[in-house]
């Protein structure tokens, strides 16, 4: 996790190959039902001893990446490589991929120690040795009291704990995770998610998971790739992708954002200036971009990077004036929807430092919004 | 109350209906196997006599000592048994890969396809195993086809052999075999059977360890539907069976009406229902163990 975390952070293409350890490359990999893709083309490179997350709605073809990744899936075309081994046509049970099921897929009719030690049973290794080797894992995951239950008699966690066991029972290459958290309530994924990344870095193993809730990939994985339509938008760390978005559709998955269409004004290298209707003053972007005066181009601004004030501020540059339409108290912070002058809405986030009665703004107030010029993306039309 | 008084109602209707026709004629039967044979209407004497007005039951084992002293019968269930026992094996054998590929098929075919399974049914049971006699008779289907075709000289014996009672059986019992086992194998989690796979197993481990325990329900019941009647089947081998062919269902209806040997048959027919408790306790076993797992 860690020689792949602190790359150079403006990296967004898949990282070269002299750098990092490329445990698993994808290339090409296509996978066509009906004549219909599910997986487009996909290039991908996953390092060694990361958790790497596929994050994307449902249908984007997350799944059956993943599928093609255990051998559950035949692509229709390209190649994965595992170690420099191609294992594009290596039937399910001949790979050293292992994969944690979204619903577990436990075996509900043995304990939970034979769930752990079916995959041992199939390598003709000794009663002794398997006994051990369940033994450690059961511990690992803080199970081994629970060793001779049926699954239908654990909570969801306790199930994920003896699937997560039972995944890396082989010691596998690389260790599949299918929506890890979708079996689990809002309470127990938090929890949930900090144990599973614990124990997949004390055992080492490199990760993918797949999964459609952003909040889990970001707070799980070392790296995301944000895909759609069967394609992959963006890869990066969750900072990465979720301050510098590098297309509207990775702006707009992740988390909430406000677009601003705007023409390019001036362009020196180091920031964009643009003009946009509806705003009081120029929009001004930190932006290494070269970009010739007149493109259109559109800038993204995260809601928590918005101010909200009553008096108009100083500097003459990203700055709009509107009346709260709407707001939504969250308890930590609260979310103004501002209408602005010009007609756009625009969402702006307050953390909620005082008590709730000393609440600065309501319904129908105007206001000024106000951000910094390092707070914005430009994106690519 | 009110609610009490219609559950009774609900329960006792099949209660009674059960015990009248079903437990009642038993319980005659039962009696009529301790009875003596005679020649009379009925062809047997009084199931008790009345002593100072009380009805005194008399018990008579001379007819399951005649049983058990003539080697005849015990060949019969036990030729009963081994034909249901293979007849139920083929059945399985043919009807598990079948109930996988419906339970397989896409969701909107599997309906054509069970439809297909009992459609024969619709016709009359003694219509389809007369039918097979003009199958495998001698200048039947088979033999003219393999005449035709100069495979054969001469037309093979097909009818009257215990090979044309297996196929019998197996033709007139499938359905009930495909059922449960269909009803069992769309249940079973495809999720399963891949992370058997995924974590090594070989196909043939996969089928052992994990898609046989977790569709074992369907495999007992459809078992069972199939061996129950089958050891007590009368037609078929009376009809494409040859003399040769003996099974207790053959030798109760000779009894009954060749012979006119009511209290025989009758003690024939209380050891078959005695023979068929063990796989009877097995399938209520099984069924109520599935009615666990499924709560």
């Amino acid at each position: 996790m860690d020689d792949s975390s602190d790359n150079d952070s403006a990296a967004v293409e898949p990282a070269a190959t002299a750098g990092p350890d490329v445990v698993l490359r994808m290339r090409g990999l296509r996978k066509e039902f009906d004549g219909v893709a599910a997986v487009a083309d996909v290039d991908l490179d996953v390092h060694r001893g990361e958790l790497f997350a596929l994050l994307g709605g449902s249908g984007c073809g997350k799944s059956t990446l993943l599928r093609m990744l255990a051998g559950l899936e035949t692509p229709t075309a390209g190649r994965v490589e595992l170690d420099g081994t191609d294992i594009t046509r290596i039937p399910p049970h001949l790979r050293p991929v292992n994969m944690m099921f979204q619903s577990y897929a436990l075996f509900p009719h043995m304990t939970v120690a034979d769930n752990v030690a079916f995959g041992l049973k199939q390598e003709k290794r000794s009663a002794e040795e398997i006994r051990a080797r369940v033994d450690s894992l059961l511990d690992l995951v803080h199970m081994r009291s629970y060793a001779s239950r049926k699954p239908h008699q654990l909570s969801g966690g306790q199930q994920q704990r003896v699937a997560l066991a039972r995944s890396l029972a082989k010691n596998p290459r690389l260790l599949l995770l299918d929506e890890p958290m979708a079996a689990l309530d809002k309470k127990l994924r938090m929890q949930m998610q900090l144990e599973i990344v614990d124990i997949i870095e004390e055992v080492g193993v490199t990760c993918v998971m797949v999964t459609h809730d952003q909040d889990e990939a970001m707070s799980m994985a070392g790296r995301i790739a944000i895909m759609n339509a069967g394609k992959i938008m963006q890869i990066g760390a969750p900072a990465e992708v979720y301050e510098y978005p590098s297309c509207r559709f990775s702006a707009e998955f992740l988390g909430s954002v406000n677009l601003f269409d705007g023409i390019v004004t001036h362009s020196d290298g180091a920031t964009v200036q643009l003009s946009s209707q509806g705003l009081e003053t120029p929009l001004r972007v930190v932006s290494a971009m070269e970009l010739s005066d007149g493109a259109q181009v559109t800038v993204a601004v995260r809601p928590e990077k918005i101010t909200v004030a009553a008096e108009p501020p100083p500097g003459g540059f990203n700055v709009a004036h509107g009346c709260v339409e709407d707001l939504a108290y969250l308890g930590s912070h609260t979310v103004y929807h501002v209408r602005l002058d010009g007609g756009a809405k625009v969402l702006a986030q307050d953390v909620n430092m005082r008590h709730v009665g000393e609440r600065r703004f309501t319904w129908n107030d105007p206001v000024y919004l106000h951000w910094q010029a390092a707070s914005g993306v430009v994106l690519p039309a | 109350m009110v609610r009490g008084w219609a559950r009774w109602l609900i329960i006792g209707v099949p209660l009674l209906w059960l015990f009248c026709f079903f437990l009642l004629p038993f319980l005659i039967v039962f009696k009529i196997s301790f009875a003596e044979a005679l020649i009379a209407v009925p062809p047997y004497s009084a199931l008790f006599e009345m002593v100072d007005g009380v009805p005194r039951l008399k018990f008579d084992f001379y007819n399951y000592q005649f049983l058990f002293g003539d080697r005849l019968y015990a060949f019969a269930y036990l030729n009963s048994l081994k034909i249901a026992f293979v007849a139920t094996l083929l059945c399985l054998l043919i009807g598990y890969p079948l109930a996988w590929a419906i339970a397989h098929a896409a969701p909107q075919n599997r309906g054509l396809w069970l439809t297909l399974i009992v459609l024969p049914s619709w016709t009359s049971f003694l219509i389809r195993v007369y039918a097979w006699i003009g199958i495998l008779k001698s200048n039947g289907l088979i033999n003219n086809l393999l005449l035709a075709t100069g495979i054969i000289d001469a037309p093979l014996r097909l009818l009257r052999t215990d090979l044309a009672v297996y196929i019998g059986i197996v033709y007139t019992y499938l359905p009930f075999m495909v059922l449960p086992l269909y009803a069992n194998i769309v249940k079973l989690d495809r999720s399963l059977v891949e992370a058997a796979q995924d974590l090594g197993a070989k196909p043939l481990t996969v089928l052992r360890s994990v898609i046989v325990p977790l569709t074992l329900t369907g495999i007992v019941t459809g078992c069972m539907l199939v061996f129950i009647p089958a050891v007590g089947e009368f037609i078929i081998p009376e009809l494409l069976g040859g003399p040769d062919t003996l099974m207790i269902g053959k030798v109760l209806w000779q009894e009954f009406f060749n012979n006119r040997d009511w209290p025989i048959a009758a003690s024939v027919a209380v050891l078959m229902m005695l023979l068929l408790i063990v796989p009877i306790a097995v399938f209520y076993r099984n069924q109520s163990r599935e009615l666990e797992i499924g709560s």
